[in-house]
Parts: C-alpha cells; structure tokens; sequence
C-alpha cells in the first residue's frame, strides 16, 4: 500500500515538473523528413542504409515510406514527398543528357528548384558549338546544382557480369543498346561455334522503333536494324558505319546531307531508301504515335512544333479534328527532315549538335517502311513475320515470353562482317535460375546479381567482368519542406554522406560513390575525356564531412527556429 | 436439375460484374497509371491516354469496358504493345493449365495416397514418413524447392533441364516444385479426414457386417473421407491452372501467371481487368462443377431431388 502511494506522488511530481520546464520558451522540434523510396527488397536494403547514415551522422530519423515504382513516380510528379531515392538513365553521351532535367520548370524537375544562372548555361551549352565552351559552362552549371544541392548525387551503378572465354567480341556500351552482338563471335564453344546463348531477362515490351523505349528490345532492334551510323566497337561514329554511306555538315552544324548506301534492302526484299528514313522520324514525333521518346527527335528543326499539335477527338469535334490534321500535315512538312531523292536524306536541326551522330545510332532514328506499318498497324512488330528487318540478324523465331531467335541476316550490307549464325535468347527474369544455367555452361554470359559478386570473384575471376553504366543516383529534395528549402540544410545532408562507406556496406555491388552528379560515363570535350573526372574531381568529398555537416545543420536549423538534435555520439 | 444450373449462373453473371466493378475503382484508385515511367513528359502522357481513351471521364470507361466484356473483348495490352489481351490469355493460358494439371495430377494423387496410408497406419512408421513429408512440402517454399531441384537434378546430376519450356521433360522440375506443397496439404487433409471417418459409427456397422477391409476404406472410408478435399480442388484448380508468377519465373515458362501480378505493377489496366475476368469466371465455373460432383460424391447430397424421392 505504501508503495502505491509513493508511486502515485512520485508521478505526480513528475507530471508537474515536465509541465513547468514546457513553459518556457523553446523551439519548435524538427519536423519530420519522409524518404521515399522503392519497395522491392534491395531497395528497402538501400534506403534504411541511408536512413541510418543520417541517423548516426546528424541525428535525424527520416521516415522510410516504401511504394512500389509507378506510385513513387506519380509522387514525384505531385511532388509528394520530402526526400526520394531517384536515378537517371542517360539518352545519349553527353552530359546535357543529365544537366538539362534540372532547368526551371523543366517536365522532370519535380523538386521545385529554379536558378537563372544554371538556365543561362544550360542554354549556353545546348546552342554552343564550342565543345570546350560547352564543357565549361556544363560544369559550372553543375557545380551550381551541388552546391545548392536540391539533388544530392550517392553513387554511380556499376554493370557486373560474366561471360565466358570462349565468347567473344560482344560490345557493351554504357548506353542503350547496352549489347551490341554484331561483331560478337565464339572460339571453343562446347555446343559447338557461331552461336550464342543468352537471356534476355523478359520478353521485349515493344519492338517498333518508333515508340520503343526500354532497354530489352532496343538491344533487340540494335541487333535486327540500323539507322544511319553504328557505333564501332571502339565508340566512335564513322563515315559509313550505317545505313549511310556518307554525310556532309554545313558549316553552321546546321544542316546535315546523308547519303545512302545503294542497293539497301529490307528482309522482304523492297528497298531500303532515304523516304524510310523521313517516314520513321516524322512518325516519331505525330501526335497520334504518342512516343514517349520524342523528345529525342526534338533536336531536328520543327519536330517539336509537330509533337505539340493538338489533335481533339473525331467524333465529339470533328471540324476541330479536320483543323488539328491540317496544321498536323503543315507542321509535318515543315520539320527538318527530307528525303530529296531516294538516297539523300537532308537533316536540319535546331541548333548545332555536337552529338547528334549518336542519335543517328539510336532505335529512335531508325528506318521504318511506309507501306509494312500501315499494313500491320497497331500489330506491327508484335509477331517475327509482322515486321521488316534491316540489320545484321532477322528474328527467326519468337516464343512469347519464352525465347527468342535470331540468325544472322544473309541480305545485310557487312554481312560478311557479321561471324555469328544465331543467338538463342531465354526470357528468364528470375535472377538466380541464369546463374545455375551459366555454371552448366547453358548460358554464355550472363548479368551477374549482388549477391553472387564474391562467389564470381573467387571461383570464376577471369570470366567476372565489370563496367560503368550511365546511371546515376541521387536523392531529390523537396524545395517546399521547412527544412529541405534551406540550401544549408541540403548541403548539411550531402556532407554527412559517407558515400565510401554506403557503397561499401550497404550497396556491396561495386558501384562508385558519386563525387558529383553525371556519371564518370559521360563523354568530355574529347572522345576519350571523361567528362566529371575533367571539371568536377573529388568535387564532393565521398568520405563526407561529418564534423562540417554537423556544424552547418545544426547553425540552419536554429536559424530555423527549430530545436537542433542531440549531436549523436559514438 | 437444369432451373438449379439456370439459377446458379445467373448468380454467376452477377459475381462477375461486382468483381468487374470493384476491380474498375480499385484500379483506378492506385496512384501512377499505365504510362508513367521516368522519361513520361505530360505532354506524350496526354497523347497516350487519348490514344488508349483514358482520357474519357470515368463512367464513359466504364460503360466501354463493360460493352467490350459483354463482347468478349479485353482489348489491347498497354504493356506489350499491340498485342491484344485476349491473344495473351489464349497464348499463355495453355501453358499454365499444362503445368498446372501435371501438378494436380501428380499432387492430389500422390497426396490422397499418403493421407489414406498415414490414417491406415496411424503411429506407425508410414504414418510418420507421411507427416514428415507434408511438414517439408508446407514448410518450404516452392521457389527454395525449385532452386534445390535446378541445382541437383538440372547441374549436378544433369538428369532434367534447368529451365526452359520445350519438351515434357521441361515440365518435370516446375511441375513437382509447383506441386509439392499441394501435395503436402492433400495429404494432411486426408489423413485427418480419413482419421474422423474410420471413427464413426457406420464404420464399425460395417465391419459387422462382415465386409472385407478393402470394401471398408474404399466404399466408406475413403468416399466419405474425400468430400472436404472435393471442395477444396475447385478452387485449388482454379489457381493453379491459371499459373504462378514464381515458378514461371524460375523456369522461364510462357505462363498466365506473371500477368496477375506484373499487370498491377505495370497498370496495364486492360491486362489487370483480363486477368481478373479471365480468373474469377474460371473460379465460378470450378466452384460450379464441385457442387454438381457433390451429388455424385457424397451420397447425403442430392441437388434435384424429385417428389417423394
């Protein structure tokens, strides 16, 4: 009984004194910071690594949100989020391809972020035909957005696979198409020579050139068609690599003249001319396509005034529907692309682009003849004999879901180049099944998961392979957020990132801490010149700065009015 | 006989559509939609939704959806461009059933034996092998078997192929692994049911009648030990015929399963509302056949009994 009594005046007191020490005068505590991010099981792994590197490092606890990617994409877009783990892809090689997402109100900054001077360069880069210009006014607007830091860059992905020794010549590009299998061969192969065995992880969503977009089936329409220039195994765009033989450059870089090789034919036997080429590039960007790459196609003069005409429904107004093709078939006769004969094709384009041969390479810019897509329509390309073919192999077989053929296509202009006779592709997306099936030599190279690294690396270390991808990661910072709108708190974030360690422990796939934003990937001035490694060395330090990041947050949180956390000790 | 079929698929008709309702608002309750992805600019994403008619109000994409099911009509895959729904399910839907009947067979056959022994031998060292067996098929999960099977019998013992589908021998290692947790709960299934009805009264009755024992487990034994499995195997029949993503995955198998749940993630919304249609309608009809085999089965069940029967 005593006992209770004691512990009932006990709580009492207690009650009292909290309640007198909460009327003082104190600050507000720190608001929360949600961090959202993916929700299969390596990306859970990957952001409470995050989590708990700003935990020990700056004493916030983020509140992990886990949705699955299309819900993660919708709330980046609706800007519902504080904190979100994203990454991009690069479209082609320069690092404008990562740079320009971050320009005031552009369709991919869903961080809210707006700087006039990064504007400024960016628009300096994007018109400059100064490579060296270009560089330096990317990195310096580069440099702007880390030191700002509404992204904070965490690391570079890196490609792990292996292949075996009797595979050869397979070229892997950073780049979609991330294979290219026309210079591939084998030496020694146990199931006999000419033939590859691979798997393609799923079947291919979309193989029409004209509105295909992910990385399965543009490595398939790599393998299976040709645009103007191909890149050499060694990354270079040559005269004559592709579908044309030759092209001339204005002095301006304006306009470009390709000439088409003679006596090109399609799988079906119609010739292949310079009127494909205008067909593909004008269908890319009418609105009725709805391609979700074309944008690419916007560097041609034109073509984005074509992708911005509105075209109203036929039967609710069907005079507004006769206007909208009208001004459609005007803007389409405007764009910069025309096929003057059938083996010139001359391109005019926005503004000079130092990269648009790269383009000239991508599934985007490749032929589409006039006459098979009206035939097959909506189906084109959804069956191996619903579509035309053009380059080094043709589908000879496709298993929905399951396999998929190719054999070496005899009628191809370099098919004398061309060594392998088929490859065998498997639709396996589970990621252990082509591991077992590489050890019983089922599978001649295959990516290799995480958590296999050591496994390669002890017993099979001359078959492991890596390479960068030109990926990024970073985390996006909502600008409307108490905290993240402060530029100090968002660099206070970036210091206290030990990407070193995360990369090391938490990523464990070989992936580079990112010491700035583009991937080391990305080209510089030069063929050869890494673009970051150039201008933005060590720019962010990748063992963070703990001491410094500690000090920064807790003098902007204050200034905040907010009670800064417990400083965290070991 | 035949108003009582008439009667059950009316009720059958009107499932379906609360199912096509409610999987309509939950579809479209789900944040994202069918095109975002990274590089979705609004103004292709416009194009798009008027290209699939999206971009119509809700109830307008409703009265369409249901005006194509009544037709037959699931349309076109958003995901896998220009391929209709419709093809898919006909294409993939074969495969899954193969698959899925040879581990049906193999699971309920092999599983009602094992129930039937276990019972027969109870304490016994049948009994217990029989136990230990459902324990591991329970247990662990089908893709830790699936693996286990690829490593032993496709790498090591190079007996049966790692994945693929081509030829029987590529449905062995899926079927099994597919297989072996059904199995695992037939055989549980059985045995205790099999248990109660040794049990009973009429059991004994007929012992004293004399009848062999044969005649015993087989006329009153199993036949009325098997009545909670014969309501099992509709619905059970249902799913696996109908495919699973994890095995189809594993083995690189053609099948219907992956759709259920890649179509969510994907938004395919024509595919996600195939599927649903596709399976519930499969569902119906096998709940169906199982209270008509329940008049044959089960003696104490008569669906049309005529007067004075």
């Amino acid at each position: 009984m005593q006992i209770k009594k004691t512990a009932v005046v006990f709580t009492c007191v207690l009650l009292v004194a909290s309640l007198l020490a909460g009327c003082g005068p104190k600050k507000q505590s720190l608001p929360a910071i949600r961090f959202l991010a993916d929700d299969s099981e390596a990306a859970k792994k990957y952001a409470q690594g995050l989590q708990e590197i700003f935990r020990k490092n700056l004493g916030i606890e983020l509140v992990l949100e886990n949705v699955d990617f299309k819900t993660r994409l919708q709330k980046m877009r609706d800007q519902d989020f504080d904190l979100v783990f994203a990454g991009w892809g690069a479209d082609y090689n320069d690092p404008m391809s990562f740079i320009d997402l971050w320009v005031t109100d552009g369709p991919y900054n869903d961080v809210g972020w707006s700087n006039e001077e990064f504007d400024e360069l960016v628009t300096l880069a994007k018109t400059s035909t100064d490579q060296q210009e270009r560089m330096e006014a990317m990195a310096k607007a580069e440099k702007i957005l880390l030191d700002e830091a509404p992204i904070i860059p965490v690391y570079w992905r890196q490609r792990n696979f292996a292949e075996h020794p009797w595979a050869k010549g397979i070229v892997r590009t950073a780049f979609a198409p991330s294979n290219e299998w026309k210079w591939a061969y084998t030496e020694g192969r146990p199931g006999g020579d000419n033939e590859l065995n691979l798997n393609l992880g799923e079947e291919p969503p979309d193989l029409q050139s004209v509105t295909c977009t992910d990385t399965v089936s543009i490595d398939i329409l790599n393998a299976t068609l040709e645009g103007l220039v191909r890149m050499n195994p060694d990354g270079v765009y040559e005269q004559g690599s592709g579908l044309a033989e030759s092209w001339t450059v204005s002095d301006d870089g304006l306009v470009y003249t390709f000439t088409i090789k003679d006596g090109l034919k399609w799988s079906n036997g119609e010739p292949l001319t310079a009127h494909d080429f205008e067909y593909a590039w004008k269908t890319v960007v009418d609105p009725r396509t709805a391609s979700q790459y074309n944008y690419i196609m916007f560097f041609v003069k034109g073509a984005e005034d074509v992708a911005n005409v509105e075209i109203p429904d036929e039967e609710e107004d069907p005079e507004g529907y006769k206007d909208a093709i009208a001004e459609l078939q005007e803007a389409l006769d405007n764009m910069g692309v025309q096929a003057i004969d059938d083996n010139h094709l001359v391109v005019t384009l926005e503004a000079p682009s130092t990269f648009f041969l790269s383009l000239c390479a991508f599934s985007t810019y490749y032929p589409l003849n006039q006459k098979a897509h009206e035939q097959w329509g909506e189906g084109y390309a959804t069956e191996v004999d619903k579509m035309l073919y053009c380059g080094p192999f043709v589908i000879d077989e496709w298993k929905h879901g399951s396999k998929m053929v190719l054999k070496k296509n005899t009628g191809y202009w370099d098919a004398d180049n061309v060594k392998l006779d088929s490859i065998h592709f498997d639709m396996i997306k589970d990621i252990n099944t082509p591991v077992t099936m590489y050890e019983a030599n089922e599978l001649d190279a295959i990516g290799v998961p995480g958590d296999f690294i050591p496994k390669f690396q002890s017993e099979r270390p001359d078959e492991f392979k890596q390479m960068p991808e030109a990926v990024s990661f970073y985390l996006e910072c909502n600008l409307n957020h108490p905290l993240l709108k402060d530029p100090k708190v968002r660099q206070a974030l970036s210091l206290a990132l030990d990407r070193q360690e995360y990369c090391d422990n938490v990523l464990r796939n070989y992936s580079e801490p990112a010491y700035a934003y583009c991937p080391p990937s990305m080209q510089g001035a030069e063929p050869g010149e890494v673009f970051v490694e150039k201008y933005l060395k060590d720019y962010l330090p990748i063992t963070g700065d703990v001491a410094r990041a500690q000090k920064l947050f807790k003098e902007a949180v204050e200034a905040l009015g907010y009670e800064a956390p417990e400083p965290p000790t070991k | 006989m035949g108003r009582y079929i008439l009667r059950r698929f009316g009720f059958m008709l009107i499932s379906l559509w609360v199912i096509v309702t409610v999987s309509f608002i939950l579809m479209n309750a789900v944040p994202g939609g069918p095109f975002t992805s990274v590089k979705l600019t609004p103004l292709v994403e416009k194009q798009l939704e008027r290209k699939y008619g999206l971009d119509k109000p809700r109830w307008q994409q409703y009265i369409t959806l249901l005006k194509n099911l009544l037709r037959f009509d699931l349309g076109l895959s958003i995901r896998e461009r220009g391929r209709s729904v419709n093809d898919i399910i006909k294409y993939t839907f074969p495969t899954s059933a193969v698959l899925g009947l040879e581990a049906l067979t193999f699971a309920v056959t092999l599983g009602l034996a094992l129930g039937i022994i276990a019972a027969l031998y109870r304490g016994k060292g049948l009994d217990y092998a029989a136990i230990i067996i459902a324990v591991i098929g329970v247990s662990i999960p089908n893709f830790v078997v699936a693996s286990i099977l690829q490593y032993v019998f496709g790498y090591k013992l190079n007996l049966l192929p790692i994945a693929r589908w081509e030829s029987f021998k590529h449905t062995i290692l899926p079927a099994f692994a597919l297989g072996l947790g059904t199995l695992a709960s037939m055989t549980r299934m059985m045995r205790s049911s099999m248990l109660e009805v040794l049990s009973q009264d009429f059991i004994r009755t007929a012992k004293a009648k004399g009848l062999t024992s044969a005649q015993i487990i087989w006329r009153h034994g199993v036949r009325n030990a098997i009545l909670p499995i014969v309501t099992i195997l509709g619905p059970l029949t249902a799913a696996i015929t109908t495919g699973t993503l994890v095995i189809e995955r594993m083995f690189g198998i053609p099948g219907l399963g992956k759709y259920f749940v890649e179509s969510i993630y994907n938004r395919d919304y024509p595919m996600i509302m195939g599927t649903t249609v596709f399976y519930s309608a499969i569902l119906l009809f096998m709940t169906f056949l199982v209270d008509i085999a329940y008049g044959l089965v089960d003696p104490r069940i008569r669906i049309a009994r005529g007067k004075g029967d």
